[in-house]
């Protein structure tokens, strides 16, 4: 199967096992990481339901969802880091002295 | 590389009120002013404002075709010979959170009407939700735009960041909007182009930067493009230097 297809398949499948608790979800990626966005929360997600997903996606897919490597790593890989914002706000700071 | 017609390009700015629409809105017109047939969606499915910005009395939208298989090409308003627009929904919240397989019959059919255009111009809804992620995704470019304020700074950054790490997309074009000055605009570039390039090895490219210019507010509030009101304006000029900057980018 296509890994888009098999994304898809997964992510159909994902859904059906979370009805008490919708998924929030992005569009699939042609990339070689195929999985990647599958899974995708804000990280103010309680507790709850970010386990449930975390268990079912691993289940699902086959892959670890502990540690670092996994989707939730990749979430919050987005994340805009304090050393980024500094260099961004740099200019407007040096631009006001 | 050098892209093929038609040009599929986002405009999306993280967060809003940084005139991205009202930048989409008249950038399509200066394409169109070139004999090239231009085609905007409103991406903002839930919100949209194309409509409000050019003063239009909406009948039918998008959200016909999603949700009842309307053709899009009986959706399309011309606005100008050669400059087009498909309207969005207002206050329609499922809009905002279409599935995986209307996203798809959306997305397929503007592909089947996009090959009548020589671009198309995708204007988002502000923020990363979902909508903005699956357009960017479709798209091949993407224009960012953000103004000097220091949290417009964050959010373009924190968009680009998503398209980049989540997407592999790389290919942006940057127009600073609301300056001061065009040094001004040139040297937030400069710094947004150094975070980017350290941070994620993005290079985007500088399209311009446009004024804050009375003319800008005065066409607002006739719902009219400013580059059709008030063409010889501060802002005026600095679009249209943003406009053939965007053309030579994407032919080069």
């Amino acid at each position: 199967m296509a890994p888009r297809k098999k994304a898809e398949a997964l992510f159909e499948k994902l859904e059906e096992d979370a009805v008490q608790y919708p998924v929030e979800y992005i569009r699939l990626t042609d990339g070689k990481d195929w999985w990647q966005g599958v899974l995708c929360y804000d990280t103010s997600i309680p507790d709850a339901r970010k386990n449930f997903l975390i268990a079912t996606f691993a289940r699902l897919s086959g892959h670890e969802t502990e540690g670092k490597k996994n989707s939730l790593a990749r979430k919050d890989s987005c994340q805009v880091s304090p050393e980024e914002r500094a260099q961004l706000f740099s200019f407007l700071k040096s631009g006001a002295e | 590389m050098a892209q093929s017609k038609p040009y599929i390009i986002s405009f999306s700015s993280g967060k809003g009120g940084v005139g991205k629409t009202t930048v989409a809105v008249n950038l399509g017109l200066s394409l169109s002013q070139s004999t090239n047939r231009v085609l905007l969606i409103d991406g903002d499915l839930g919100l949209a404002n194309v409509d409000v910005v050019l003063g239009l009395s909406v009948r039918h939208t998008i959200r016909e075709t999603v949700q009842e298989g309307r053709a899009l090409s009986d959706t399309l308003i011309r606005i100008t010979k050669d400059f087009f627009v498909l309207p969005a929904s207002s206050g329609v919240p499922e809009m905002t959170r279409l599935s995986v397989q209307e996203q798809e019959l959306l997305l397929g059919a503007l592909e089947e009407d996009a090959r009548e255009f020589d671009y198309v111009l995708v204007d988002t809804a502000a923020g990363i939700g979902e909508s903005v992620l699956w357009f960017n995704n479709w798209v091949g470019s993407h224009c960012i735009i953000f103004s000097p304020d220091p949290t417009s700074l964050t959010d373009a950054y924190a968009l680009i960041k998503v398209l980049t790490t989540r997407y592999g997309k790389d290919n942006f074009y940057l127009i600073v909007n609301q300056v001061n000055s065009g040094r001004e605009g040139q040297e937030i570039f400069v710094n947004m182009e150094r975070v980017l390039s350290q941070f994620l090895d993005i290079h985007p490219q500088y399209l311009g930067a446009i004024p804050r210019d009375n003319a800008v507010v005065r066409a607002i509030r006739k719902q009219r493009p400013f580059l059709e009101t008030e063409p010889g304006s501060k802002a005026g000029r600095a679009l249209c230097r943003v406009c053939d900057n965007l053309v030579e980018a994407l032919r080069v």
